[in-house]
């Protein structure tokens, strides 16, 4: 056993010095990184904090995020909207076999399920808690300029956001509702797993209150960057505050918004409604849009998303999902049916369309589809790789003309201008006062056709019949009241499941 | 002409030898690892003489003739007698007794008397001629405890392998294959050449696998390749030829059958519902007008299309093909007492049974055995693999070759206008996609070892190795102008990535002298282990991969996808020790310490001990006469082992790169989880070997229990965090199951002999906690006291007779025709309850005949593709031919619902679900081993000719193609692959194959 036992120590100590010096040298070499990675605690200086933010944009703006992805302004807050105000098989023939994601909104009938409501839901919130993140870490930014700009930025984008939000989980901004809980408001970022809690949802008047601060703190801070590049500017803020104040009713605030936008001379409209789509980068109408490049786009053609790919029948871009039916645009019964006229070039369509037409070649508001020859397709989206616009200045001239009207009840001549800018170029006449006969109501109803024609399929109008119901307009959603709890988009199963 | 003169040099000294008393030499060696043998004695028949052979097995004895028979015999070997037929050296190898065969553990070899755990072998005869070049296909039924199943028969794809049950829903559920030492982290097992391996070990319960802690959960499989051998040279060489196709065709409707439904679909279409009836169908299509007479006076016509639908397409045989695959191998093996080596290569090209699928692999491997010194010894490993893959879509993908079986058959299409559908022009014919895209995979990979073995006493050893696992992947598309995704401009994409996984290993062995009755010995060592992949991809839309190659990075046109690299280390060192008291009582001991970068610095170690004991029964004194048992053995083990995430990092936060615009961005990948640990699964394992008659009767019982806890689990959180869900340690999982395998030599006689192998085994699976959380993905679901993947969908419960709505189960056993409002159920169990293989063996003179069926019970499968196959004909879609027993008019008694565009019918229901059970005839070889006397007259040691096949039978009552199946969509992550069992979705079938070869030996 002796030498046993001495073979056993012969052999223990070399392994013991082995072993050891594996263990004690483990630490370091169990640090180690792979190439072209960015973790831990990343924002902390200029470079990172802007880099985050522009994180924010493109979550924001919906570059693609997977076949389920939400894609907020740059699609699902155009498309959701502009498919629960139209009628199935009516005005809008869509193709649920390509597309069964959105058949709830055409539908009606919106399960708390649909993987589109849950895909906005949490891609709204990541946009969120990035902000939030940026928020917190604002002073890191040691370059003063660029700190107001990155904190007016990310304010902003905080504030456009819970207001796109809460008007499509919250009921409209009235009396009634102001203390109806809506959704969770986040102010704070989520850094690590143990900090995820179960939310509280703020009521209607606390959402509308933050969306109010951020936006006019983002307005100081912001006002001194002019168009600020394609990012959002003191003029994107101002023109979201206009939408604020028009959900609020509130026609004196959102006259003077509009106002300062008009007359900063920074933005013109485009010589015809169809320049202001499909354009490489900003065309001077765009006050905030999407900026679309070939490598980052809002859909991806061969999972059939996108906004492009939804209204586009064009072999090289789109599956046309969106099957218009066009004799819709002339029918009375049709309820907020654009009613176009004769000359209106906002309603043409080109018949001789095929599948080796390409975007170039479309010329016309809309087009054959060409998938669906019996439908039409409408060249408003047509290339996955132009800006999508998300405000527009001929919004601010009709919302303008709106708030003059709903001050004075009389027919304004700043107005009738901003009426005629947007009808003009659309190859309609300019109208005149001696037009309505004496019945300034009868200008409130052009301006109404004249949002119905111009923001046709871009998602403004379903809101714009919201807040008019809850002015006591006698408006619908099709046949229903636009006031009905099932316009809300219900608060994703996959949210409710992980609440206490 | 070397050859010839060889031979007439060996025919001149075999005349000359004849008449007088000759002498015959040779070596005995080691069948498997060729290892010489001392000590074997060696008898000629008619009483000429006995010889023994010495330390390197060589012996010489002298003969009257050199035509009688000679016996080796050696105790714990199977005995040979061989006629000598007038050589004068004979080079025999002897098959080591069932207990006697020495098994890799890992660090080291047990023999199986000695092992305590539970370790399945398979030997290289057992591997090949199969034309499998898939080494996991290869073993399919043949051992207990692994199962494997298919995801898909096109070529290049991915095989399931499970030893003992899944043990995890969100990490691996894959076996670490070691080869040659080498941990592998590429997957490329696939893809070592078959006929090179020398044996396969299946480490199955914690105390064989603990060795490799932390990464062993699932099994560990060992892989040997061929070495070196020492005597003379001998080459090798085969070839193999083989034909696949479809095992099956599915019954499908005809063109008139089609019309038929066309003219059903067009009136339900246009709300024409009331005067449909099965019969006035038939009268409308054969009338063969596109105007149809209505009862009641009026009119409907046909859609214009409707009248040029008047050809005969049979898709299936469109894109089903006669696949022709070659194979060949060339083997040299050799070498002196100092230096073996063993190099071979091999080449094979495989066409896939769907148009365009295609498979070449270059194998090239050396290994080299070398004794240094008499104290130091060396072996060096490496095996090379280069492959081009021409791959398809993926199933689901319109442009898969089998979505074409939908496509109408009275439909056709033009191959001069881009193979489009001539009157259905707008659904897209996948033969479009074939014919005008390349889909390539280019694998260029290397596994290789250095070792050096140092004795330093004649107790002590002391091993170094060092591996490497490299692999370079590169998938190339390229879809033409004409194919839907790259329409009008073309589009390509190129994804890169590279792995690199390196290993050190330096361990002790000790291992005394026995001192008296009991025997000792020990193992302990350390590792290192590092891992990293890079990845690229880009995309644009352009017609060549060359042109995509060359666009310049901030090229507007061009997309790249920021891929973050990953890393991960190891760090561990283990050790074993053995103890045995009378070659009775043997008790083991070993573990594995592992640091894991994967982990937070509070989670980074982790300790996977084991311990087992045996009791070798039949070696006590009291069964020393015990009839016909030679061999019994008890044993028992428990201990722990580890498993680790795919991912790395996930502990710390991390973030993408991307841009929008034009400006460059971060975003936020995972948020930090410093609590991150392993999974860990507790593994208990009895067990019963035993043998009769000199081990003609041989076996094992097996009984496990396998509980895993910590288990990783994507547990959803509140969205405003941002995240639907984050990995935690959740989960608790249980494995339980029992295996048997039976080996018998049923005859042997001087020619004639007889062995059968039978195994089965027995695994459920249940999840037994999720922390409240459950997870579903399409039909499958990880419940809570639900097997892991369990079916959990609608139950359909037939046809509404009045409105021929389908109709679906509800809560309290109703039917309700609004799938949305019925629940969910668990129906079925996509895990297979039991499984297992029958080989038979049978010798006879120079002919060998084998042939193994292979079977699965209890799985059921989700026929996926029946949604659109077999919906009635709701999409109007080509169907199966029990559709047509549909629903047409109020009152029908059918089993499927009615054609109406307006129900929404062809959502998931039990409708689709089936017994996926089934029993094949995997493989079936027969042999003809030309005799020695002829071949040595050709100058050959050996030839043999075989013909066989693959999948030649199957019986099974599932409907699809191919009941082996398990389609997953890539896109899908590890938690997908690992949810998604039993489905298949358009997926091929594997092959049934026919298979001719040649194999030589000189």
């Amino acid at each position: 056993m002796q030498t046993f036992r001495k073979t056993l120590l012969k052999l223990i100590v070399p392994v013991m010095l082995m072993t050891g010096i594996v263990l004690t040298s483990c630490e370091s070499l169990l640090d180690i990184d792979a190439e072209n990675t960015i973790s831990g605690e990343v924002l902390k200086d200029d470079a990172s904090i802007e880099e985050a933010l522009v994180g924010a944009y493109y979550n924001l703006m919906g570059i693609y995020d997977g076949a389920n992805g939400g894609e907020l302004l740059g699609g699902d807050f155009k498309l959701i909207p502009t498919l629960l105000t139209r009628r199935n098989n009516n005005e809008i023939s869509w193709d649920d076999v390509n597309a069964p994601t959105y058949t709830n909104f055409i539908d009606k009938d919106i399960l708390r399920t649909n993987i589109r409501v849950e895909a906005n839901w949490r891609r709204a919130y990541e946009v969120l808690n990035t902000v939030n993140n940026v928020l917190a870490n604002i002073d890191k930014v040691s370059d003063a300029n660029l700190k107001n700009r990155l904190e007016g930025e990310a304010l902003a984008i905080r504030g456009i956001l819970y207001f796109e939000m809460v008007r499509l989980w919250g009921p409209q901004y009235m009396d009634a509702n102001l203390s109806t809980p809506t959704i969770p408001l986040l102010t704070e970022p989520i850094t690590e797993i143990a900090e995820i809690k179960t939310p509280e949802l703020a009521t209607l008047q606390a959402v509308y209150t933050q969306v109010e601060t951020d936006l006019n703190r983002a307005s100081t801070l912001l006002q001194s960057f002019g168009t600020n590049g394609t990012n959002i500017s003191y003029y994107a803020v101002t023109a979201y505050q206009m939408r604020v104040a028009l959900q609020k009713l509130d026609w004196e605030a959102a006259e003077d918004h509009a106002n300062t936008i008009i007359s900063s001379g920074e933005f013109a409209l485009a010589a015809t409604p169809l320049l202001a789509f499909n354009n490489n980068s900003n065309s001077t109408e765009d006050i905030l849009a999407v900026q679309q490049t070939f490598a980052n786009t809002t859909g991806d053609r061969s999972t059939g998303t996108g906004l492009v790919n939804h209204f586009s029948s064009l072999t090289e871009s789109g599956i046309g999902t969106m099957r218009i039916l066009e004799f819709s645009f002339y029918s009375s019964f049709v309820a907020n049916s654009p009613q176009f006229s004769d000359n209106d070039i906002r309603s043409f369509v080109d018949e001789d369309v095929d599948e080796t037409t390409r975007a170039q070649d479309i010329t016309t508001a809309f087009y054959t589809n060409v998938l669906n020859t019996s439908t039409i397709s409408s060249s408003k989206f047509m290339s996955a790789d132009k800006v999508i616009p998300v405000i527009r200045l001929a919004e601010i001239h009709l919302s303008r003309a709106e708030a003059i009207f709903e001050q004075t009840e009389t027919i304004e001549s700043t107005a009738l201008a901003d009426l005629n800018a947007i009808r003009t170029r659309a190859g309609l006449n300019a109208l005149e006062v001696s037009d309505f006969n004496g019945d300034p109501y009868a200008f409130y109803d052009s301006l109404v056709l004249e949002r119905n024609r111009e923001f046709l399929f871009e998602g403004i109008i379903f809101h714009d019949l919201k807040r008019w119901k809850a002015y006591g307009l006698d408006v619908r959603i099709t046949s229903n009241d636009p006031l009905d709890n099932k316009f809300i988009l219900p608060i994703p199963q996959a949210e409710l499941d992980t609440w206490d | 002409m070397k050859l010839p003169i060889t031979s007439l040099c060996l025919l001149l000294c075999l005349h000359l030898a004849h008449a007088q008393e000759v002498v015959l030499k040779g070596i005995v060696t080691q069948s498997g690892s060729g290892g010489p043998l001392g000590g074997v004695v060696v008898t000629a028949s008619g009483g000429a003489g006995t010889a023994i052979t010495n330390d390197l097995g060589q012996y010489e004895i002298s003969l009257t003739d050199g035509y009688e028979n000679v016996t080796f015999s050696l105790e714990g070997y199977v005995s040979k007698t061989v006629f000598v037929g007038g050589k004068t050296q004979l080079d025999v190898s002897l098959k080591a007794k069932n207990s006697n065969e020495d098994v890799s553990v890992g660090f080291g070899s047990q023999s199986k008397s000695e092992l305590t755990s539970s370790v399945s072998t398979i030997t290289t005869d057992d591997v090949s001629p199969s034309p499998l070049i898939n080494l996991e296909q290869s073993n399919q039924g043949k051992t207990t405890g692994m199962f494997v199943q298919n995801s898909s028969g096109k070529l290049g794809q991915g095989t399931k392998v499970r030893i003992r049950g899944g043990s995890s829903l969100s990490a691996s559920n894959q076996p670490l294959y070691v080869v040659d030492g080498v941990p592998l982290t590429s997957g490329n097992q696939s893809n070592i050449n078959p006929t090179n391996i020398a044996k396969i070990e299946i480490l199955k319960d914690a105390s064989a696998a603990a060795m490799y802690g932390s990464r062993a959960a699932n099994g560990v499989i060992l892989i040997t390749t061929k070495s070196g051998g020492n005597g003379g040279i001998s080459i090798d060489a085969d070839y193999q030829y083989t034909m696949g196709q479809t095992p099956k065709k599915l019954d499908l409707y005809g063109p008139d059958e089609y019309n038929l439904q066309t003219i059903e679909y067009t009136l339900r279409s246009l709300s024409q519902d009331q005067y449909i009836t099965r019969e006035r169908l038939e009268q409308w299509q054969s009338s063969g007008s596109s105007t149809i007479n209505l009862p009641d006076g009026s009119t409907v016509t046909m859609p214009a299309f409707y009248s040029e639908l008047n050809n005969d397409t049979d898709w299936q045989d469109e894109v089903f093909r006669k696949a022709n695959s070659h194979r060949a191998n060339l083997s040299l093996q050799g070498g002196t007492e100092k230096l073996g080596f063993f190099s071979s290569l091999s080449y094979t090209t495989q066409e896939g049974i769907l148009v365009g699928n295609k498979y070449n692999r270059f194998n090239a491997a050396t290994s080299i055995d070398s004794k240094i010194s008499d104290r130091i010894s060396a072996n060096l490993n490496l095996n090379y693999f280069y492959s081009k893959d021409f791959r398809l879509q993926e199933d689901q993908d319109l442009g898969a070759p089998l979505q074409a079986i939908v496509l109408p058959p009275s439909d056709t299409y033009d191959e001069n206008n881009n193979f489009q559908l001539k009157v259905r022009s707008l659904e897209y014919n996948p033969l479009t996609e074939v014919n005008f895209s390349d889909n390539l995979g280019y694998n260029n990979s290397l596994v290789g070892s250095l070792g050096l073995k140092f004795d330093l006493s004649d107790a002590l050893t002391f091993d170094v190795n060092g591996g490497l696992d490299y692999n370079n992947f590169r998938d190339e598309l390229r879809q033409g102008p004409e194919t839907r995704d790259g329409a009008l401009s073309g589009r390509s994409q190129l994804g890169t990535s590279q792995l690199t996984n390196y290993i050190f290993n330096g361990w002790f062995t000790f291992a005394p002298e026995p001192a008296g009755d009991s025997k000792f010995s020990a193992v302990l060592g350390g590792s290192y282990q590092e891992s990293n992949t890079t990845s690229t991809f880009r995309v644009s839309n352009v017609n060549s991969i060359d042109q995509l190659e060359r666009l310049s990075p901030d090229d507007p046109i061009l997309t790249t996808i920021d891929i973050p690299g990953q890393a991960s280390v190891f760090v561990s060192s283990f050790g074993r020790l053995n103890y045995s008291l009378k070659d009775r009582y043997i008790f083991q001991v070993s573990g594995r310490m592992d640091g894991s970068s994967k982990f937070g610095e509070a989670n980074r170690y982790g300790f996977f001990p084991a311990a087992s004991g045996g009791w070798n029964v039949s070696n006590e004194p009291f069964l020393q006469d015990a009839g016909p048992l030679n061999f019994l053995k008890v044993k028992a083990s428990y201990g722990l082992v580890g498993n680790t995430p795919q991912d790395d990092f996930l502990y710390r936060t991390n973030y993408f790169r991307m841009r929008y615009g034009q400006q460059d961005g971060i975003r936020l990948a995972n948020l930090a989880n410093t609590n991150l640990k392993w999974e860990t699964t507790a593994q208990l394992d009895l067990g019963l070997d035993f043998g009769f008659l000199e081990d003609r009767i041989s076996g094992s019982v097996n009984y496990y229990k396998k509980t895993t806890t910590d288990l990783l689990f994507p547990v959803p959180v509140s969205q405003t965090s941002g995240f639907a869900s984050v990995l935690k340690n959740v989960g608790t999982m249980e494995n339980t199951g029992y295996e048997f395998n039976l080996s018998t030599v049923n005859v042997e006689s001087g020619t004639f002999s007889w062995s059968t192998d039978f195994n089965i085994s027995f695994n459920e699976n249940l999840v037994t906690d999720l922390n409240g959380a459950n997870l579903i993905v399409g039909v499958n679901a990880f419940l809570e006291d639900q097997p892991a993947g369990v079916f959990y969908m609608r139950k359909y419960a037939g046809v509404n007779t009045a409105t021929g709505e389908a109709l679906y189960e509800t809560e309290g056993g109703g039917t309700t025709t609004d799938w949305e409002s019925a629940p969910r159920m668990v129906v079925g169990d996509p895990n297979p309850d039991y499984f297992g293989g029958l080989t038979n063996s049978l010798k006879f003179g120079n002919f060998d005949l084998s042939f193994m069926f292979q079977f699965v019970g209890g799985a059921d499968l989700y026929w996926e593709t029946g949604e659109f196959l077999a919906n009635n004909g709701i999409l109007n879609l080509n169907q199966t031919v029990d559709q047509a027993d549909r629903w047409y008019a109020v009152g029908d008694e059918a089993p499927y619902p009615a054609l109406n565009p307006f129900q929404e019918n062809t959502f998931p229901s039990t409708r689709w679900l089936q017994d996926g059970s089934y029993i094949r005839l995997k493989t079936l070889t027969f042999t003809y081993n030309i005799p020695e006397a002829v071949t040595s007259n050709w100058g050959l040691n050996y030839m043999s000719i075989y013909i066989g096949g693959t999948n030649l039978l199957t019986f099974t009552e599932y409907e699809g193609y191919d009941p082996d199946v398990s389609y997953f969509d890539p896109l899908d992550g590890i938690v997908g692959q690992n949810i998604s069992r039993g489905i298949d979705n358009f997926t091929a079938p594997q092959p049934k194959i026919f298979m001719t070869g040649i194999k030589i030996g000189l």
